[in-house]
């Protein structure tokens, strides 16, 4: 599909796009947290996408390549802006398996407050988590994204997993049993 | 090794990369590192979780990126530059055209001479 769609084939390009766009989206409304600006990012991401489409050789990394597009177009939009902490407008997220009724509200409660606690980190800590943990970029790749080192991406990922577990420690005191008995060995 | 470096690594290059010998040993450090784990397997969970986005998003990208392909084409098109292109062709084009005619010309009046014996 993608290799069609780099021969100029306008059903193939329609394909690629409806097979990828809501993961774009979803990754733009992620990154800026407010769904007027990630989908006026997802659109001109899709923009770029399509002028790069023709020199861009690895085709089984398109969702990866895509990604990279829509992240830079978030930040790039974000660092124009100077928007910082934007509010949390993600609600609605949709699952991917069906579940038992029980096991259902269990995990939409679970994904609920995760989804929640990632979009309350402040803007320097979501973005990191973001690009590094949910969507797998290397070190280097977010820190070329963000415009940060290596090291920074570091720091930023240690911090904002930790405010992570603190949070998901308060939401769900019984993940975090066995948490007192520290000892050194 | 020390329980705080140890829960320095787990946050920070995974639950994996922490002393395999120190977790066998403390409790609390091992819980930290499943906590991690936990964690980090939730995070990549929700790449595959997806937000609703707006009815007419796909249409908008379908309709952007022909409407930006159209602009282009008439960027190209508006450009001096293309016109000053296109008048060199065009002249180009003229002269070798008008070369040919000059050629076939003088080929027929070379054939339409009489031969002299």
């Amino acid at each position: 599909m993608v290799r069609a769609a780099q021969q100029g084939d306008p059903a193939a390009m329609e394909e690629l796009i409806a097979g990828s766009y809501r993961a774009a989206y979803t990754l733009a409304l992620r990154l800026m947290g407010n769904p007027d600006d990630a989908a006026e990012a997802t659109q001109e991401a899709y923009i770029r996408m399509t002028r790069g489409l023709k020199k861009f050789r690895e085709v089984g990394a398109f969702p990866t390549w895509l990604f990279k597009i829509v992240s830079n177009v978030c930040m790039t939009e974000m660092r124009r802006r100077s928007r910082r902490d934007v509010p949390t407008e993600i609600e609605a997220m949709e699952d991917p398996t069906p579940l038992d009724a029980e096991d259902e509200a269990i995990g939409r409660m679970f994904w609920g407050e995760l989804e929640r606690s990632v979009q309350d980190l402040p803007e320097v800590y979501r973005s990191v988590v973001v690009l590094r943990d949910v969507y797998g970029m290397s070190g280097e790749e977010t820190g070329e994204i963000l415009g940060i080192s290596s090291g920074a991406v570091k720091v930023r990922l240690h911090r904002a997993r930790k405010r992570l577990r603190d949070e998901l420690v308060e939401h769900f005191p019984e993940w975090a049993s066995g948490d007192d008995d520290r000892e050194s060995a | 090794m020390e329980c705080r470096e140890v829960e320095h690594i787990i946050w920070t290059d995974g639950p994996e990369a922490a002393s395999a010998e120190h977790l066998l040993s403390c409790r609390a450090c091992r819980e930290e590192s499943r906590r991690a784990a936990d964690l980090q397997a939730a995070l990549t969970g929700m790449r595959n979780r997806f937000a609703l986005p707006p009815d007419d998003l796909e249409h908008m990208i379908v309709e952007t990126i022909s409407r930006n392909r159209l602009d282009r084409a008439r960027d190209i098109v508006s450009h001096p530059k293309f016109w000053r292109g296109a008048a060199v062709g065009a002249a180009a084009a003229a002269g070798v055209a008008g070369a040919a005619i000059g050629v076939i010309a003088a080929r027929r009046r070379v054939a339409a001479r009489p031969e002299v014996a």
